[in-house]
């Protein structure tokens, strides 16, 4: 196994790729929309749901607007990166896999101290929980992993494990820095070439001039959208609405527009949605007849039961 | 023979493990307590990764026993003599023949009875049955599931191993069949390990880098500091809540020592240990009472070159330290008074207003209050105490608080900083920690004028505004905790023997409310709720439950004088003076029961004694008396004599209701002997409420 670092963060995420890639993942994209975390991206949000196994590792960029400092915190930024990885159901040696992984980019773990910190994660806005761990490399959090039990207030049916990899962390880790802004991207260029004034005129956008009317209009209008949608049962298009309407709060908030007491009730208003999302994707999969299960009698037994219903 | 069990798990939760390990430990005495195996030794062991269940000095088989079961009646089992249906279906139920019946005699008659044999059991067939059960019944703060099994546990289990004595004992626990197979520590000795016997289990391990017994970790744990806190040249600060915790996330324990850069002692000594504590873990190491610029971490595992660890241990700490002191610098360039202006723009509660307002209510509170029990010296301390109360919350919008991270918990201790820092009074930075004193029910209380003023001020309108807005507390629902702030009003209030007038100040701090909230009732609810309180305080001093009512029934409106009252009422409760005289308060209050008491004569009419019987004259006479002593003795609240007065009237009640009949046909007589029943009442009033003193063989009539 090549235990050599490796040199820049583009070696990196492409060694994740191929490891993940060999274990039988499709490799995902990136959702084309603003979402705050992987875990919002369909291939993790709605396809941990049900009863077809799926596993799939991909980038998350992922914007949390009120997380930006103008370039000026040298480990917070507004849009920041996840390497997202679900394998439903996990496998019984999951966490086996997730060191070789590390492996896999060169991290020699008999050099290191690696802990599985307790970490109960939970998604308000999604409906979602899990219990899992924040995993620690000589101290830092380098990884949340997390088994999830409940998705969009829904019980999961085989129960999926999320690996969330903080891949800026581990790279500059891996590159010996203390700065997002020194991350070699490419042998070319480091992160502050490529992204630091963007980081800066979006902080701006998040805290300064975002059309707090608009964000609220927004809101209300991609509420009014996915709920529409959803009872249509147009499940990526009304999921599509419900991650836009989230993402119009997290600027309303990042302005500073909603009070402490709204929050809750916007939050609630979003999970409403995802949960919404969450059913009728359920549906959608019944109606297709669960065509990724790949037990063909585990289908059909599976298909009793909601012809029983 | 002897039984190991060891769940393998992943890594469970520190802080469920002590009490996890406890709980199969008990259980499993108890299973085996009932299980006739001997006298085992039982005994539990368990790293984050496993719990261990080990029982030495088992039996191989269960005893046997005999056990008596009674049958049908001999008159029902027998008809001329002969076994009917009831004795032979009796007989062949119990295993033996009707001949070996044999009989009982009982107050219900006489009956059949079988001696029946309970052959033992092997100890495998028993544990078997035993072991699963007791693992799933073990409580966690939070289960999951893992797979299509079902099966709950805090973390997913991997493997069970399974052993008495050198074979495996083959049970069934999360879907996964026991083996002899363990795994090694992951670093020092990864991979499975094959057990040969229980006996080898613990040296097996060991050998494979994981120290199965919490203790020997802990101990390892704790030379390991010691051992380091010498090398970099200082002491260890303990820390034992720290220390059982890393016990519990390593499986083999060594202590590795880094260093910061000593710049960061600028910081507050409580901000550098936050951020070593809270969430690294890391313990502090000390010389001549100040923090060394080094820390002591505690790793899982053991490396002939640790310097990676370190480095990166160093590296995280750092930057949690940089964090702090870019906090510390913003906050102290903005000042206390800017952050307390800042104040006016954080939301306490929505239906009440901001931190800002809540501050100017306390401090008007504060001055108060500071009139009402500093008196004289209140002018002296004026000064002070008010530049307290308005900087006491500026911390919270300080970005060390407003993080919302690990420094959120040194609120008060930072605002003190801060103060410190810009040179403001000593005794002002301690009240700004003291307002938040007591803590808990053994916690400290403030010592500083200013620091007791703040921490019943900010309370008392807490629970007024939190009562105002609706968050009331009931069940085990109390988001705000205020019974705890209630308890500790209390507490400031006995333990530092301060009088107010509860109903005076409620209704003060309610008047200083925002005009919009409601009012309506709300004076009547904080004080009934402060009540409780009171008497939960009264009750936890050992007073016995009808002592509390009986004095908080007369007059709850001076806690502290309700202390002292409950103290001189307690120490002659057992007295049979004070039962007697009970009684006939009881008596009188019965007979007083719907009748106007203002319409009856006065005790002052010269005529009043007209015709009386000698046992009224006394009662007449023991009444003014008693009347004229309490008055003496109310003068410096001297509630012993008040009492030991109010026990004077025993005798001439007894005798009065033994000679005179009260209900007389005489409309005359009556009326006056009901008005020296009145009078005696009233004596009690504001001492306490005689109806409330609960008389043994009486208990039915009090309500």
């Amino acid at each position: 196994m090549n235990l050599r670092p490796t040199k820049t963060f583009q070696e990196m995420l492409l060694a994740l790729e191929r490891f993940w890639a060999d274990q039988g993942c499709v490799i995902g994209q990136p959702y084309p929309s603003e979402v705050g975390a992987g875990t919002f991206n369909p291939a993790t949000f709605l396809r941990a749901l049900g009863p077809e196994p799926w596993n799939v590792a991909f980038v998350e960029p992922s914007r949390r607007p009120k997380d930006g400092r103008y370039g000026e915190n040298p480990n917070r930024l507004q849009n920041f990166y996840q390497y997202q990885v679900l394998l439903k159901p996990a496998p019984s040696d999951v966490l086996r896999l997730y060191e070789a992984s590390l492996e896999a980019i060169g991290i020699d773990l008999r050099k290191h101290d690696l802990r599985y910190v307790e970490d109960d994660w939970e998604s308000p806005t999604l409906g979602a929980w899990g219990l899992g761990w924040e995993v620690w490399l000589d101290g830092m959090e380098i990884t949340q992993f997390t088994y999830f039990q409940q998705v969009g207030g829904i019980d999961v049916e085989l129960v999926p494990a999320e690996i969330t990899y903080g891949i800026e962390r581990i790279g500059t880790y891996l590159q010996g820095s203390n700065r997002i802004m020194d991350l070699q991207i490419s042998q070319d260029f480091k992160w502050d070439q490529l992204y630091l004034e963007n980081e800066r005129e979006w902080c701006v956008l998040n805290f300064e001039e975002a059309n707090v009317e608009m964000y609220f209009r927004l809101f209300a209008d991609f509420e009014r959208e996915a709920e529409r949608l959803l009872k249509k049962d147009l499940v990526a298009p009304g999921y599509d609405y419900v991650i836009k309407c989230s993402h119009a709060f997290n600027m309303l908030e990042a302005r500073g527009a909603i009070s402490v007491a709204e929050r809750t009730g916007y939050i609630g208003r979003v999970r409403r949605l995802a949960r919404m999302a969450a059913q009728a994707y359920l549906r959608q999969r019944e109606r297709l007849g669960f065509p990724m299960m790949n037990d063909e009698s585990a289908r059909l037994k599976r298909l009793e039961t909601v012809a029983a219903r | 023979m002897k039984l190991l069990l060891e769940i393998g798990t992943e890594a469970i939760p520190a802080g469920y493990l002590p009490r996890a390990l406890d709980e199969l430990r008990i259980k499993a005495e108890k299973a085996l307590g009932e299980a006739r195996l001997g006298k085992p030794a039982v005994r539990t062991l368990g790293t984050p990764k496993r719990l261990v269940l080990e029982v030495s000095g088992l039996s191989p088989r269960q005893d046997d026993v005999v056990r008596d079961v009674q049958g049908p009646r001999t008159d029902i089992a027998f008809r001329d003599g002969k076994p009917t249906q009831a004795a032979e279906g009796f007989a062949k139920k119990n295993g033996v023949v009707v001949g070996e019946l044999e009989r009982v005699v009982t107050d219900k008659g006489e009956f059949l009875l079988a001696r029946v044999q309970d052959k033992g059991r092997v100890a495998p067939e028993v544990l078997m049955d035993m072991l699963p059960a007791l693992v799933t019944s073990l409580s966690w703060p939070k289960t999951m599931v893992w797979n299509e099994n079902g099966f709950r546990f805090p973390r997913p289990v991997r493997w069970v191993l399974c052993l008495l004595d050198d074979a495996v004992l083959p049970l069934t626990i999360a879907g996964l069949s026991s083996a002899r197979d363990t795994q090694g520590h992951w670093l020092l000795g990864p991979g499975p390990v094959s057990i040969p016997h229980a006996d080898a289990y613990q040296s097996a391990l060991n050998d494979k880098g994981v120290l199965v017994d919490p203790s020997e970790r802990r101990a390892r744990i704790e030379a390991g500091l010691l051992a380091a806190a010498t090398r970099i040249g200082g002491r260890l600060v303990p820390d034992d809540g720290l220390l059982d915790e890393v016990t519990f996330l390593t499986e083999h324990p060594s202590v590795l020592d880094g260093r910061f850069d000593p710049e960061f002692l600028e910081l507050p000594r409580e901000v550098v240990v936050t951020a070593m504590r809270s969430h690294q873990r890391y313990f502090a190491a000390e010389k001549d009472g100040q923090l060394l610029p080094a820390f002591l971490v505690v790793c899982d595992g053991e490396w002939t070159d640790p310097s990676m660890v370190v480095a990166g241990n160093e590296r995280v700490l750092r930057a949690r330290l940089a964090d702090a002191r870019f906090y510390w610098n913003v906050d102290r360039k903005k000042g206390l008074d800017a952050l307390a202006e800042a104040l006016s723009g954080i939301v306490w509660l929505e239906a009440v207003g901001t931190m800002g307002e809540k501050t100017e209510r306390v401090a008007n509170l504060v001055s108060h209050l500071g009139r009402l029990w500093f008196a004289k010296d209140w002018k002296e301390l004026e000064p002070g105490a008010s530049r307290a109360a308005r900087l006491a919350k500026a911390d919270l919008a300080s970005e060390m608080i407003k993080d919302g991270k690990e420094f959120t918990g040194l609120q008060g201790v930072m605002g003190a900083r801060y103060a410190e820092a810009a040179g403001e009074a000593p005794e002002l930075a301690r009240a700004l920690i003291e307002q938040y004193l007591p803590r808990g029910a053994n916690n400290e209380l403030p010592e500083t004028p200013s620091g007791t003023l703040l921490a019943f001020a900010d309370r008392l309108d807490s629970v007024v505004g939190c009562f105002a807005a609706g968050f009331v507390p009931s069940g085990s629902q109390d988001p705000y905790a205020l019974r705890r702030a209630a308890n500790g009003m209390i507490r400031l209030l006995m333990e530092k023997r301060l009088h107010i007038s509860l109903r005076q100040f409620v209704r003060y701090a309610i008047t200083a409310l925002p005009d919009s909230v409601r009012r309506e009732g709300l004076e009547t609810e904080i004080l009934s709720f402060l009540n409780e309180r009171i008497a939960f305080f009264l009750r936890e001093r050992g007073m016995t439950y009808d002592v509390v009512e009986a004095v908080l029934g007369a007059d709850a409106d001076d806690p502290l004088d309700a202390l002292v009252r409950a103290e001189a009422l307690a120490k002659i409760r057992a007295s049979e003076d004070l039962e007697r005289l009970v009684v006939g308060f009881k008596r009188a209050a019965n007979i007083l029961k719907g009748i106007d008491i203002e319409d009856l004569p006065g005790l002052t009419h010269p005529d009043f004694l007209k015709g009386a019987a000698p046992a009224e004259e006394r009662l007449f006479t023991s009444i003014l008396e008693t009347e004229r002593d309490l008055a003496r003795a109310r003068e410096t609240k001297d509630y012993p004599a008040m009492l030991t007065t109010l026990l004077q009237l025993r005798a001439p009640i007894d005798q009065f209701f033994d000679d005179v009949m009260v209900m007389s046909e005489d409309p005359s007589e009556r009326r006056r002997r009901l008005a020296l029943l009145a009078a005696a009442r009233a004596l009690f009033q504001d001492l306490f409420d005689p109806a409330r003193i609960v008389i043994e063989g009486e208990t039915a009539k009090v309500k």
